[in-house]
């Protein structure tokens, strides 16, 4: 029950709210003019369906502005606004079923035209319902704010991405011929999309269409293009295309260049980068094969270089490119010289992306690391200094100045261009001031005393190769040693120098005494302890052979009185012709070849058994591989095992047309062991060490093996000579590896 | 069948004839051996003493009357010497250089 | 590389390679010219079973000019100075040949040990001892060889820090009767030991000198 107290308060505020709005009017007559006049303000403003006639409806504005007046000064605008905004929720059915109509045609025909269309239609839903002007700007913003927030709440799921594809059809054509009116011509609709506060709400879609739509661009267009530079071709491309739709996008209602770039200037930064992220991912990605095609990719290169002046990808690029190497190029499957070239155009061109060399020194550490455990590394590297790759395909470039071997520099402390180390450069980074490429090469071991030796084996190799003393032939490598004695000074070389000399003094010599008393015999005569290890044999040349070498031994000492000659038989090269009885045969054959068939013009038939007694002792198989020549030759054959006989009538059907060939027969294991091989044989000797440390500690680090090895006397070895060792033992299946760690294969 | 050899390139090593060694015969056996040296420089005949840069003929050997051999330029420096007395550095007898036999 | 330096590597790896001579050669310092020697001391003679280390500096003009030796173990023997090892050889000397090496020169220096030339001593006091009483020097040869070379009976003999008092006798080539007698008159033992060794006082020489003339030493 009410008491009394609360009864007069009731009265009282009824008294008030009546005597507000009936105005001090006689009755209820201010009442009555104040009803009317809310009955015509809320029936002006309520939301009409535009399908409907009722839309059409005119109404006197002088009218309504007066109820306006009569109801602000009964204080009741709030409750207006607040019924009007309460209608037009009530009233955004409507719309909504518009907007489920289009969007299910669209979502039939995927026609963006559909969803423009919308748009304009909710405009007008939106500007037909707007209050009149004088209600002033809170009221207009009302209206504006609930009128959006209860358009997003009806817009579909779906609508995003129609959305997006709508933006996209304003995007200008990547053909050239289409004119880029049609950048402009969108203007409606983003004045549309504006008005109704989606460019706010879809502000990352709109972005991340222009973002798509620069990194198609370029993806589209530099992808595998690396031969120039097409960062400005980019530039060009944003200026001409981008920009136009950025202006319609962002800053039409830009009124003076100012404002344009005020509007501009955030999203033009953000797209700027994303051209150059975009195109410094794709050159990342393509790093390897930019690699492979230098310098043919020259373009690229500058490119990169200048996108990681912007976008920090420098940690990406050494990942990709470690990873491809790791995948592409540090597997069995490489051959060592495609390595050693892959690795020299690295430095090339990681010097071009990145001049202080950080990058570079990041990236060729695995691959000197996967170098230096390659048997025949040096050998590679050796003989592309000496020019002897066949194809021609030389590491070092012709116009390098030849330098000597610089030897990894100290920090000089008054060099006074000196610069601060790049802040990526690890603590181990050493600043690789544009050394040579041969430099580079050797430095991936730490004495150069490995490649002094593989050179003179090489050398020694190719000289006794080297037939009827081809004076070119020997200038050629005397030019050689010249340009090496630049680069490995010339102490290094003075073995090599011997060797020249050697070569032409026996040319001298056997003019000489070719003119006391001619001979067959054109020998080589090399100076024993100059020339390295060469491989011994036991051979004995048989037959005329051996008085060949007598007669010729015998006039060498009249010659040179204080001198004699040991022949080494095993070495050089013979100029046969045999006379058969149905045909010649004429042939350059290896010394135990020669020696061989000799024998068979003694006796026809032979067992390989005799055969090897009978020139001294050699080992079977190359004993079987000499006979195997005269086999395919077609002047011998097997005829039991182990048992040849000579073809003296040839048992080929005679009316095949037989050429006589001239056939040279090369000698395919070089005689002289290389500096790798001689390594490995010193090696040996402390094998059973490692196995015996192995089997008793278990798993062991390389720098473990090569302390414990120290202790061994007479070790000498450095850690990169063991490695090889090891690395060797592996292959043989001796040794497993896993996480640096050595282990036996049992 | 008949063989002609029409041409041979063979390779040999020279030695210097200091009419010791009878191993002629079996070339392979002396290969890995290190051959005699000089006593002046313990560099191996075939070798050079150490103020030569080529082998043989540039760096020769002399023969005492006593049948001890060395580097021509070694036993020169030696001789040279006050120290030497002229005596071979092997036996201590006078030096006499040997005429060779040719 | 210079023909010394290449000489003495050689020679220094020919020592290594060699390993029934027992001879060996270490470096001492960083350079090749300043090396260490040690051989063992030959059978049948009072250095047995000691090791004689040899220090040895290889002059500028070697092999022209003698390798410098002396040695760096205390040895008791007529020509080698019992204060600073120097050695009396000629082939260290004139009678030097630039065919010796390191290793035969080394082993010169041990047939030096088996064959002690007194008539041309280094030190002329063990000379003396030496001619006065063979046996008594071998015996102090071979206490010094024990005390300094780590030959056979020093591990289990006398306790060096113990017995020092008898060391000193014996590394004198003295009789301990002898010191004791003097010292008992009321000389200091290191004075007797000085005077008697000074004097020869040793096997037949003990009769010829008499104690007047001692004790006239010990008072100067």
């Amino acid at each position: 029950m009410a008491t009394e107290a609360v009864r007069s308060q009731v009265t009282a505020k009824w008294q008030y709210a009546f005597s507000r709005l009936n105005r001090d009017q006689p009755g209820i007559t201010g009442l009555l003019t104040f009803s009317q006049a809310w009955m015509l303000a809320t029936e002006m403003l309520r939301p009409k369906d535009l399908t409907s006639p009722e839309s059409m409806t005119e109404y006197n504005m002088d009218n309504f502005r007066a109820a306006v007046a009569m109801l602000n000064r009964c204080h009741r605008l709030p409750a207006l606004l607040e019924t009007f905004l309460d209608n037009l929720r009530k009233a955004f059915h409507l719309i909504e079923r518009e907007v489920q109509e289009h969007m299910t045609e669209y979502e039939r025909t995927s026609e963006t035209a559909i969803i423009n269309r919308l748009l304009q239609r909710i405009l007008q839903w939106y500007k037909a319902w707007a209050p009149p002007q004088d209600l002033g700007p809170t009221c207009l913003s009302a209206y504006t704010l609930n009128f959006q927030t209860n358009l997003f709440s009806i817009l579909p799921s779906t609508f995003p991405t129609a959305f997006q594809s709508l933006c996209v059809s304003t995007l200008p054509s990547a053909d050239p011929l289409v004119s880029i009116d049609h950048v402009t011509s969108s203007e409606p609709f983003w004045s549309a999309a504006e008005a109704l506060g989606l460019m706010d709400r879809y502000d990352s879609i709109i972005a991340s269409v222009g973002y798509e739509h620069i990194e198609a661009h370029v993806l589209s267009t530099c992808t595998g293009q690396w031969e120039r530079s097409m960062l400005s071709d980019l530039r060009s491309w944003m200026a001409d295309k981008v920009i136009p739709w950025m202006l319609v996008t962002y800053a039409r209602n830009a009124q003076t260049p100012e404002e344009v770039r005020h509007l501009l200037q955030g999203v033009g930064s953000r797209f700027e980068f994303h051209m150059n992220k975009t195109l410094c991912d794709l050159r990342t990605r393509e790093i390897f094969d930019i690699i492979i095609d230098f310098p043919d990719s020259m373009g690229a290169l500058h490119d990169l270089k200048e996108c990681l002046q912007r976008v920090d990808q420098r940690a990406a690029l050494v990942q990709s490119l470690r990873r491809a190497n790791r995948k592409r190029l540090l597997h069995p499957g490489a051959d060592t010289k495609l390595i050693l070239s892959q690795y020299v155009a690295t430095i090339k061109c990681l010097r071009i992306v990145d001049p202080p060399g950080v990058l570079l020194f990041k990236v060729a550490d695995p691959i000197r690391r996967y170098l230096r455990g390659r048997p025949d590394t040096i050998r590679c590297i050796v003989s592309n200094l000496v020019g002897d790759d066949e194809n021609g395909d030389s590491l070092v470039d012709e116009n390098e100045p030849i330098q000597p071997l610089q030897n990894v520099d100290v920090d000089d402390y008054s060099d006074p261009n000196w610069e601060p180390e790049p802040i990526d450069a690890g603590p181990e980074f050493r600043t690789n001031k544009p050394s040579d490429i041969i430099t580079t090469l050797v430095s991936i071991y730490d004495s150069k005393d490995l490649f002094v030796k593989e050179l003179q084996v090489l050398l020694a190799q190719r000289l006794l190769a080297v037939t009827d003393n081809d004076i070119e032939k020997i200038e050629k490598e005397r030019r050689n040693i010249e340009i090496l004695k630049i680069r490995f000074g010339e102490a290094a070389l003075q073995v090599c120098e011997v060797m020249l000399k050697d070569m032409s003094d026996s040319k001298r010599m056997d003019t000489h005494v070719q003119v006391q008393k001619s001979s067959v015999v054109h020998p080589t005569v090399i100076s024993r302890h100059f020339w390295p290890t060469l491989k011994t044999s036991h051979l004995k040349m048989p037959g005329q052979f051996q008085a060949l070498q007598e007669e010729y031994a015998q006039e060498f000492n009249v010659f040179k009185p204080d001198k004699k000659l040991r022949w080494l038989p095993q070495l050089g090269t013979v100029h046969l012709e045999l006379e058969l009885e149905d045909r010649k045969v004429d042939v350059k054959v290896p010394p135990l070849e020669a020696a061989f068939i000799e024998l068979f013009s003694q006796k026809p038939v032979w067992s390989m058994d005799e055969l090897i007694e009978a020139v001294g002792s050699v080992d079977r198989s190359a004993a079987l591989k000499a006979l195997i020549t005269w086999v395919d030759l077609e002047v011998l054959k097997e005829d039991a095992e182990d048992t040849f006989r000579l073809l003296e009538v040839s048992e080929e059907s005679p009316d095949v047309p037989r050429e006589r060939r001239a056939v040279v027969v090369s000698e395919d294991v070089p005689p002289v062991a290389s500096a790798q091989q001689q390594q490995a044989e010193r090696m040996k000797i402390y094998w059973k060490f490692i196995e015996g440390m192995l089997t008793n500690l278990g798993p062991l680090p390389l720098d473990r093996i090569q302390s414990m090895l120290r202790i061994v006397p007479g070790y000498d070895q450095t850690v990169e000579q063991l490695s090889m060792f090891l690395e060797a033992a592996r292959r043989e299946g001796l040794l497993l590896v896993r996480d640096g760690l050595w282990k036996l294969n049992r | 069948m008949k063989v002609t050899v029409k041409h041979w390139h063979a390779v040999a090593q020279w030695r210097w004839d200091t009419g010791s060694d009878a191993d002629n015969t079996h070339p392979t056996n002396n290969e890995e051996e290190e051959g005699d040296v000089c006593g002046i420089c313990r560099v191996p005949f075939e070798g050079c003493c150490p103020s030569c840069r080529m082998p043989g003929d540039d760096c020769p050997l002399i023969w005492g009357e006593c049948t001890h051999i060395f580097h021509m330029h070694c036993l020169l420096k030696w001789i040279g010497t006050a120290a030497s007395k002229q005596q071979c550095p092997m036996d201590r007898r006078p030096w006499v250089t040997a005429e060779r036999r040719v | 590389m210079d023909a010394r330096l290449r000489r003495v590597n050689k020679e220094i790896a020919d020592c290594k390679n060699d390993k029934t001579s027992n001879i060996q050669i270490d470096l001492v310092d960083e350079s090749p010219f300043h090396l260490k020697g040690s051989f063992p001391g030959p059978e049948g003679t009072p250095y047995e079973g000691g090791r004689f280390e040899v220090d040895i500096v290889i002059p500028e003009s070697y092999p022209f000019q003698p390798v410098k030796m002396k040695f760096i173990t205390k040895v008791y023997h007529p020509n080698i100075s019992s204060a600073s090892g120097a050695i009396c050889l000629d082939i260290l000397k004139d009678a030097w040949s630039p065919v010796l090496t390191l290793k035969s020169t080394l082993i010169s220096l041990q047939s030096l040990l088996c064959s002690p030339e007194p008539n041309d001593p280094q030190d002329a006091e063990v000379a003396k001892h030496y001619t006065t009483s063979k046996a008594s020097f071998e015996e102090t040869a071979r206490y010094w060889t024990q005390v300094y070379a780590g030959g056979p009976g020093q591990r289990k003999g006398k306790n060096p820090s113990k017995g020092s008092v008898h060391d000193d006798i014996a590394i004198a080539g003295l009789e301990r009767v002898h010191v004791e007698r003097f010292e008992n008159l009321g000389f200091d033992r290191n004075k007797v030991i000085d005077v008697l060794r000074r004097l020869n006082y040793r096997g037949s020489n003990v009769a010829q000198i008499t104690d007047d003339r001692v004790v006239e030493e010990l008072l100067k």
